[in-house]
């Protein structure tokens, strides 16, 4: 892909893309809102076959909230990739190649993915808290593990860039000490 | 029909959805400082829950007793069936909803 190929793709990519993440992002929080504040305290102290009404509906209101989830991690992935094309071309190397762009692309994910996970463990877990306690901090563990591998994935990109950035201007800082020694020695 | 009217008409089903539930759960939190508003309140709890009772005495001869008083059955299911027909409406909306976008950035 060119630059502006790239450029174009991009900017395409955060104009289809960011409109549909914040609807998907509203509703979301509408559907926690409205069975977290009406139909949860309506159903407690009701039961069916044993099992609390307020369950069951916090089941379905978790499972609403995780289709959307769904929708909204595959928004963001777009935006991220867009977000760290840009920033491949404006912050990299001379001639964004696909390696840099990928890391690029892996950062910004890693770092916004992470982000997106917690706020939405805020909304599910007081939700799944209503089902179970046990679930909800299980959870919040495998979050935990997960964020950590993935910021560290997130890192090792940032990092292998800001190596090739370094051993780039190192190699220019170089050929120019090189030249000046050269002309200084012919006068 | 248009994408756009599609909308409206889902998002005011989702109102009409909901209000219900939203007016029952206000009632019992009322608390109003004016005695006749609140009269108004106790007597509007009091017919809602008659007519539950009333319902319920009438399927309780049809419920297992293993699934519980016919009066709790009835509520869960409102309760339920009203929390599955906003989830229903709500993925409606964001379908609609990322149509109209997508034809948006389309244009641009």
């Amino acid at each position: 892909m060119t630059e502006e190929q790239i450029r174009i793709e991009s900017q395409r990519e955060i104009k289809d893309s960011f409109p549909k993440l914040v609807v998907y992002s509203s509703i979301a929080i509408i559907i926690y809102l409205f069975s977290k504040m009406v139909f949860v305290p309506l159903g407690k102290n009701l039961s069916v076959a044993g099992i609390s009404t307020s369950s069951i509906i916090s089941v379905i209101a978790i499972i609403t909230i995780l289709i959307l989830l769904y929708s909204i991690i595959r928004e963001i992935r777009d935006i991220c990739n867009a977000i760290g094309g840009l920033l491949a071309l404006n912050l990299g190397r001379d001639g964004a190649s696909d390696e840099e762009v990928g890391h690029y692309q892996k950062a910004v994910k890693g770092f916004v993915y992470v982000f997106v996970v917690v706020i939405v463990f805020m909304f599910i877990g007081s939700l799944l808290i209503e089902i179970s306690q046990g679930a909800a901090g299980l959870l919040l563990i495998l979050i935990f593990i997960w964020a950590v591998i993935t910021l560290y994935s997130a890192g090792m990109a940032m990092s292998a860039e800001i190596e090739a950035t370094a051993n780039e201007l190192a190699q220019k800082m170089e050929k120019s000490t090189t030249e000046k020694v050269e002309s200084d020695y012919k006068i | 029909m248009k994408q756009k009217n599609k909308l409206i008409i889902q998002i005011v089903l989702l109102i009409i959805v909901l209000l219900p539930f939203v007016a029952y759960a206000q009632l019992y939190s009322s608390n109003s400082t004016n005695e006749y508003i609140q009269e108004g309140v106790e007597v509007t709890i009091t017919t809602i829950n008659s007519a539950f009772y009333s319902i319920a005495f009438i399927l309780e001869p049809y419920v297992p007793p293993e699934l519980g008083t016919a009066h709790d059955l009835l509520k869960s299911c409102i309760l339920v069936a009203g929390m599955l027909l906003t989830a229903i409406m709500v993925m409606l909306i964001v379908r609609t909803g990322s149509k109209i976008i997508t034809q948006w950035a389309m244009e641009q």
